[in-house]
């Protein structure tokens, strides 16, 4: 199977290696991975700022890079959001039409392991790792992402440990983070503050990552974070070969 | 309505398509012995405590053991005769009991229902609250309440005065009685009759 | 409605720094979030919030006809109905009845809707005494506060802050425990119930073909409020019509679930009218139907579906941004998602300042809604409407126009010549960034450079 891969700015510049971790994982499972380097960014910061018009203009750019048929991946959830789920607001007409086709065939990375593949056993390169997972608030209740990461994280050989405010939003929020940075910061407080005993803190959304690995180095807590491809290809090949944060 | 604001109302709602009025999710049915464990259940759960009497011998027992060593009480005018304990009534807010005869109880949410008639004060003043309840008058359902056409408020009382006000932590009798008991009565005989 | 929702970062970032109200927020709204969740898993609680969703829908699209039909029935029964179109003219029609009944001493039930008609200082400057009954709400007015909660309006207060305050007020011990303060606020409060010529009490319900005003609490004090004073008044949006009597137990249930997570209120009071033959009971019953600002969001495209609000507050329970804060730093009546949304159509952008903002999207909100109002969809809503209105600020606009323009030119953006000059613009963003979470630290080289040298 071929699939068109939308790496996201932010994996981009800052979890380049997951990224590409993400392409190995799916290359080992036979996808053939093509990369449209014309892609930019799907537009979801001028849109979740209120800028609809210049958000319009980013998401026409997107539907002309992925056009065609094939799937396209993401290693993010709140990116995979604005494709799936917001885009179709933006246009009417023929446009309109070609943002649900293309929402129809996108899909955040860990969803096209589960719905597209079946969330096959990828190894057990990550046995004995104690696992906090954060999963990431546009995945979780816009996309209905369930526990297909966590399948395929204990089907790895790791324990993902039970988290009080697992399901509470980290605070990035994009905009929301340097807009109302005192809030912002208070709400990735909280999610750290109920921390259980981990290896590892990981989370299939970019923006999370940064916001969570930015203030547990702000609080001189060590505790690794990575992103879910970097932890799935670790579970595959038993390497480690991406950016810890 | 005033001219002005119907003038208002037709343009702001001018945009509004037309929305079907949807039917209720279907009433909980249960046989009358489910509808009183239940209701006991509940009420219990929100604080409240339930008697059964077995009699109506019992159930005049009953009432005069909730009246043991009081000075007086407050009573319903919609008490029978023959379950009044010989006491002197007292006004609500000086009595330490009150004694109301509910007009229906409902099971899924535990709660008694009390008309206006045998006075509101009755039902809120006194620390400690006895309400009467015919056994054949424990629904199951709150759609009970789609029969209330009449009189000029209904109480609804699933529990006893409570707030979580002060940091979060539970408190009784904190405006109305700490306590309340619901005296279902054996069913042979109506204890008294009240209209909603 | 004195209304500053403007000043939200400042006062957020004060309340994050000073006087903590974090730690006593987050116990209550995630105590009450739970509570709800158990109580929703005891129903099929989509089909009921489909319910509750469409009941609301059909009532404000036949709005006019609700409102006459539920104004013929309350007048059939002796309620005696008015109507105000600003909050102005309600406290008017207040004034009228005070001295209309030689009103010298009020009650009052706590009504979200009296809190944004300001009544507690209007009252008293035409010279009534008044008295909250609601226990929070009298802590709240015994410390010169408003509300910081719809449903909780202490959830901002410790046990330590309270027992402070009643020392302070009545002599309690400094560690007296609950019930004691609650029983001191008792005898203060049955003292004023037993005194009292008028009691004021919003309404959770009217229902339109009955003219039943409908009343959810636990303490108690609605029922003595709307019971013992000689004249009862209550205050109520237009929006808070049921069209039938068999709607009454679904939203009653729906509500209190979503609210506190009970199957029902302690205590709901249901009234049709005055005492009529009943031993007690007010002489007297006004109702007086509020639009204040209801209208401007009926007729606006995508805030009239904010009308549908229980005001159940289970949105703010389960809202991470509403939890840092509490109430207060929203600067308005309504607070938290609810607050958010309706603050840009009620009250304009300009004065809804950073509300839409005050969100990061989870979506937390609007999962728990008991009548699904898609709170995030209208937080957009309110942050595009806050650009076409030209509210965003000089720096929101730059940075989103230059990081526009370099992503519609893919070599630009390629080569970064952009970055730099972005960078430079978005300088107060990377400050703001980096004081909580350090600074950025990107890949040593892109995905887009890996990708290339594969
Ligand atoms: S918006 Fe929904 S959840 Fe929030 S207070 Fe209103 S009804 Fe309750």
């Amino acid at each position: 199977m071929r699939a068109s891969y939308c790496v996201t700015c932010l994996a981009d510049q800052f979890f380049a290696e997951a990224a590409m971790d993400a392409v190995r994982l799916l290359e080992s499972l036979g996808i053939r991975v093509e990369f449209p380097a014309d892609q930019t960014c799907c537009g979801q910061p001028a849109f979740n700022a209120g800028f609809h018009d210049q958000a319009r203009q980013m998401a026409r750019h997107t539907l002309q890079v992925f056009s065609g048929k094939q799937p396209v991946i993401l290693p993010s959830g709140s990116c995979s959001t604005m494709l799936k789920a917001h885009y179709a607001e933006l246009f009417s007409g023929p446009e309109l039409e070609g943002a649900w086709d293309l929402a129809a065939r996108s899909f955040e990375l860990s969803q096209f392991l589960c719905e597209v593949l079946g969330c096959p056993r990828l190894g057990d390169g990550l046995r004995g790792k104690r696992v906090a997972y954060h999963p990431g608030c546009h995945g979780l209740r816009e996309l209905g992402i369930g526990d297909g990461p966590k399948r395929l994280l204990e089907a790895a050989g790791a324990t993902v440990v039970p988290w009080e405010a697992e399901l509470e939003c980290c605070g990035f929020g994009g905009l929301f983070a340097v807009k109302l940075p005192e809030v912002s910061v208070g709400m990735a407080d909280r999610k750290l503050d109920t921390l259980p005993e981990v290896d590892v803190l990981t989370s299939g959304d970019p923006g999370c990552l940064l916001q969570l690995a930015g203030r547990l180095r702000v609080r001189g807590n060590p505790l690794p974070v990575r992103h879910l491809a970097s932890l799935l290809w670790e579970a595959r090949s038993g390497r480690r070969d991406s950016d810890v944060r | 309505m005033k001219e002005s604001f119907r003038a208002r109302l037709k343009q702001a709602a001018a945009h509004l398509g037309e929305a079907p009025l949807p039917e209720p999710p279907a009433p909980l049915q249960l046989s009358p012995e489910e509808a009183l464990a239940l209701f006991a259940r509940r009420f219990a759960e929100s604080g409240g405590s339930v008697e059964l009497a077995g009699s109506a011998k019992d159930l005049r027992a009953r009432i005069l053991a909730h009246c043991q060593g009081l000075p007086g009480v407050a009573i319903s005018p919609l008490l029978p005769a023959r379950l009044r304990p010989e006491l002197p009534e007292l006004p609500p807010e000086q009595a330490p009991l009150a004694i109301s005869v509910a007009w229906a109880a409902v099971a899924e949410t535990g709660t008694l229902l009390l008309a206006s008639q045998e006075g509101r004060r009755l039902q809120l003043l006194a620390p400690a609250h006895l309400v009467l309840v015919e056994r054949a008058r424990v629904v199951a359902s709150l759609s009970i309440l789609e029969e209330v056409r009449s009189g000029a408020a209904l109480g609804l009382h699933s529990g006893p005065s409570r707030s979580a006000d002060i940091g979060g932590i539970t408190v009784v009798g904190v405006h109305g009685p700490g306590q309340v008991t619901a005296l279902v009565s054996s069913g042979r005989r109506a204890p008294g009759k009240a209209t909603g | 409605m004195s209304a500053e929702p403007k000043g939200y970062r400042e006062r957020s970032r004060k309340l994050l720094a000073g006087e903590n109200p974090r730690a006593a927020v987050t116990k209550a709204t995630l105590h009450h979030f739970h509570t709800r969740e158990r109580a929703y898993a005891e129903l099929p609680i989509e089909e009921w919030r489909s319910y509750a969703e469409g009941v609301k829908n059909h009532l404000l699209s036949h709005l006019e006809h609700y409102l006459d039909q539920a104004e013929r029935s309350l007048t059939a029964h002796g309620v005696q109905v008015h109507w105000a179109e600003t909050a102005q003219e309600a406290r008017a029609e207040l004034a009228r009845l005070v001295s209309r009944y030689q009103v010298k001493r009020v009650v009052k039930a706590k009504s979200m809707l009296s809190e944004e008609l300001e009544v507690n200082p209007w009252l008293e400057s035409l010279g009534v005494s008044v008295l909250e009954s609601d226990l929070g709400e009298y802590v709240v007015q015994l410390a010169g506060e408003t509300p910081s909660h719809i449903v909780g309006p202490a959830f901002h207060k410790t046990l330590a802050d309270i027992q402070a305050l009643f020392a302070r007020e009545f002599g309690t011990p400094p560690q007296a425990a609950p019930d004691v303060l609650a029983a001191a606020a008792r005898s203060r409060l049955r003292q004023a119930f037993l005194e009292a010529d008028m009691g004021i009490s919003g309404a959770n319900f009217v229902v339109a073909e009955t003219g039943t005003v409908a009343l959810i609490e636990n303490e108690g004090n609605i029922r003595i409020t709307t019971s013992a004073p000689r004249v009862h008044v209550v205050l109520v949006g237009i929006e808070k019509l049921l069209p039938r009597q068999r709607d009454l137990a679904p939203f009653l249930t729906l509500t209190a679930r979503a609210a506190t997570g009970q199957r029902l209120g302690n205590y709901v009071s249901l009234i049709r009218g005055p005492k009529g033959g009943d031993p007690d009971g007010p002489e007297a019953v006004h109702l007086i139907f509020v639009d204040n600002g209801r209208l401007r969001l009926l007729a606006d495209e995508r805030s009239w579906e904010t009308l549908r609000c229980l005001r159940c507050g289970a949105c703010l329970n389960a809202c991470p941004v509403y939890r840092q804060t509490g109430g207060h730093a929203y600067g308005w009546v309504y607070s938290g998602p609810i607050g958010a949304v309706m603050a840009p159509a009620m009250l304009g952008s300009r004065a809804a300042g950073p509300l839409p903002y005050a969100s990061s999207l989870c979506g937390a909100c609007a999962e728990v809604c008991p009548v699904k109002i898609p709170i995030p969809a209208l937080l957009l809503a309110g942050r595009q409407r806050a650009v076409l209105e030209g509210e965003a600020t000089a720096l929101e606009r730059g940075v989103i126009s230059a990081y526009g323009q370099a992503m519609l030119n893919p070599a630009l953006y390629r080569a970064g010549a952009r970055a730099l000059r972005l960078g430079r613009m978005a300088l107060p963003w990377l400050r703001a960034w980096s004081d909580g979470r350090g600074g950025l630290q990107p890949s040593p080289k892109s995905f887009r450079e890996l990708w290339s040298e594969r």
